[in-house]
């Protein structure tokens, strides 16, 4: 019962006005390392760097809401280009996917959430220098683990994320035979994969394998797909920032800075190594 | 059942009242119904023991419950002995051949054995749904009632309530302002008003044939994009806000037109004739009156209208539910979700009390 009175409490303590704070200045748990002034970008916000992301993406972008995020690899890579264009925080804004993609929406400065760079997405928008290279996972129920291979994958229901290059790859090269659902939110895929909506989920390996770990179990990444490639930060098209965040990024490749953000944040989520992980199209 | 057979035959033989046959179905019923309340009590709340071997303190709460639910149970059982109490005095009034008198225990006879099974029932309603809650391990109570999950999220799930309510009152002022003077464009009279009134009919229909949520993820994602300057730039709360209003103004709208045509052309007639113009009449006798007529049914729209704000988290926005979401996504579970419906439930049930209270005066009132 003291659950249910500290539940009243809290509810007590909002209604008086009382919330989380958010994060002003800094980057959060965040370690820069590079030269403050290095490079130059031209930001929407003066003395701040707006990144747009898909969220929730508790794998890049850790935290409870868009104001309170402290880390993970998206966010620590867009800080440590904040730090070396010389700014002081790094701003996050949830945007809704379609409408990102589709090149509708201004108002950040680039828009990262383990985003493919591909020939149609760049009719719409700009892309970073790539800063990651991801593959496709295949995720099941573990108790479908041995049941669920790669030759009747097609005939399971799948779930993808909409217009993503895993639903493209379904549509184009898989053609499975069963239900596919488009989803508009990782979490809610997840769980249509929890609850048995659906019997398999195809999504960025960097995103499934995370999900698996935080399952205790319940679920496992069972192949990958050579599917996805090149990773960048979304830019409005024509934006004067390219320059920047490119020169920022083959830095941060150069140095070793990115494979150390892999290494911080991505590793310890993933729980193995990425590349045993049986490939299902080689 | 020999027994009750045999004491009904002299009353149909007297054929002075109608057999007061079911006091007797009722009662034995209770009985057996009672007992078997008991044991499936004790087996649907005795069940969740075994998956907490492990935990004793857990272990101790549970059995506890078991052992008090079953008592409670046990406890039902005054109704059938009263019950049956109240038989065997109709049953002796019967067999001296006062029916009269014994209608009376009769009728006592029923009332113990319906309350026994009502209350028997309503109990195994609740075993039911602690079985439901604890079974496979308590799977449904860990999926989207975890009390530690519900806990860490409800400051901030709680604290994004703000948005919705901010929503919630800006809408209701825009609603109540623009079908109000909807409803008096719908009902302008003539030949001439007629292009307005199809205008406001047209507008009606419309709004209250496309879904709320359609109306919202055009006017929010839609709007932007015209990038005319004084609809494009506005905050995302605000097109929520018109969305919302657009769509519940064409409802509220009705609402009123049909307030004030409940109220009686006589009153116009009066009005007028001491003098009032048109449009005074309206102002001062008929729109006060109806408005006292409309409130009821007009929370009840209020009401509707913050629970859907929560459609607004189509567009990306912070508000209690995609906040809930959040949560959900970095727990993997869905209790932050529950804690939005248990905000809904707090909030709108004595609202609804409310408007069911206004509703129950104003019946009394036309009464009087």
């Amino acid at each position: 019962m003291t659950m249910m009175t500290r539940l009243a409490t809290a509810t007590g303590l909002v209604l008086l006005g009382l919330s989380v704070p958010a994060l002003a200045e800094g980057f959060g748990e965040c370690k820069v390392t590079g030269t403050a002034g290095s490079i130059q970008i031209p930001t929407v916000t003066e003395g701040t760097l707006t990144v747009a992301a898909i969220l929730p993406a508790p794998d890049s972008f850790k935290g409870n809401s868009p104001e309170t995020i402290t880390g993970g690899f998206e966010y620590c890579l867009a800080a440590e280009i904040a730090h070396r264009a010389g700014l002081k925080s790094v701003t996050v804004q949830n945007v809704p996917w379609p409408a990102l993609i589709a090149g509708q929406l201004s108002g950040f400065d680039t828009a990262m959430t383990n985003i493919f760079i591909t020939e149609e997405r760049l009719q719409n928008v700009d892309f970073t220098a790539p800063y990651f290279v991801a593959t496709s996972g295949v995720m099941v129920r573990s108790e479908d683990a041995a049941t669920i291979t790669r030759d009747n994958l097609g005939e399971k229901r799948l779930g993808v994320f909409l217009a993503s290059v895993q639903d493209r790859f379904l549509d184009q090269t898989l053609k499975p035979t069963g239900e596919v659902r488009r989803f508009e939110a990782t979490a809610d895929m997840f769980t249509a994969l929890s609850a048995g909506q659906i019997d398999a989920v195809l999504f960025d390996l960097s995103g499934v394998l995370p999900a698996a770990t935080a399952s205790n179990g319940a679920l496992t990444v069972i192949g990958q797909y050579d599917v996805g490639g090149n990773v960048g930060g979304v830019l409005v098209k024509g934006s004067q920032a390219k320059a920047g965040f490119d020169a920022a990024i083959e830095a941060m490749k150069a140095d070793g800075t990115i494979d150390q953000l892999v290494a911080t944040w991505y590793a310890p989520l993933w729980g193995v190594d990425p590349a045993t992980i049986p490939y299902w199209d080689k | 059942m020999t027994n009750a057979m045999a004491a009904t035959t002299p009353a149909r033989a007297a054929g002075a009242v109608s057999a007061p046959v079911s006091y007797h179905a009722i009662a034995y019923l209770s009985a057996v119904t009672g007992l078997i309340t008991i044991g499936l009590t004790w087996l649907g709340l005795s069940h969740a023991l075994s998956f907490t071997a492990d935990n004793p303190d857990l272990s101790r709460w549970l059995r506890g419950i078991a052992i008090g639910g079953t008592c409670l149970a046990a406890l039902l059982m005054i109704f059938p002995v009263r019950a049956l109490g109240h038989l065997r005095r109709a049953d002796g009034l019967v067999a001296r051949g006062d029916l009269v008198a014994a209608r009376l225990p009769a009728w006592a006879c029923r009332q113990q054995g319906l309350s026994g099974i009502g209350f028997g029932a309503t109990l195994l309603v609740i075993v039911a749904f602690y079985v439901f809650l604890t079974t496979n391990n308590f799977a449904v109570q860990r999926a989207f009632l975890n009390p530690g999950y519900m806990v860490q999220s409800a400051p901030m799930v709680l604290a994004a309530a703000k948005l919705n309510l901010y929503i919630t009152l800006a809408a209701s002022v825009i609603i109540l302002a623009l079908s109000l003077a909807l409803a008096l464009l719908r009902m302008i009279p003539g030949a001439a008003g007629r292009p307005i009134r199809w205008m406001v009919i047209a507008y009606v229909d419309f709004f209250r044939a496309v879904p709320t949520i359609i109306v919202i993820y055009l006017i929010g994602f839609g709007l932007p994009l015209t990038k005319i300057g004084f609809v494009s730039g506005w905050d995302g709360m605000w097109y929520a806000v018109l969305a919302l209003s657009l769509s519940f103004s064409a409802y509220v709208t009705e609402l009123f037109r049909s307030a004030i045509d409940s109220i009686h052309p006589s009153q116009i007639a009066a009005a007028r004739s001491l003098g009032l113009t048109a449009v005074q009449a309206y102002a001062y006798v008929v729109v006060p009156q109806a408005f006292r007529r409309v409130i009821p049914p007009l929370l009840g729209f209020f009401v509707a209208l913050q629970k859907d704000t929560a459609l607004v988290l189509i567009l990306g926005l912070s508000d209690i539910f995609g906040q809930a979401k959040y949560f959900a996504a970095n727990f993997f579970n869905l209790s932050p979700v529950s804690v939005v419906g248990l905000f809904f439930f707090v909030i709108t049930i004595p609202q609804t009390r409310f408007v069911d209270y206004l509703i129950d005066r104003q019946k009394r009132n036309a009464i009087r």
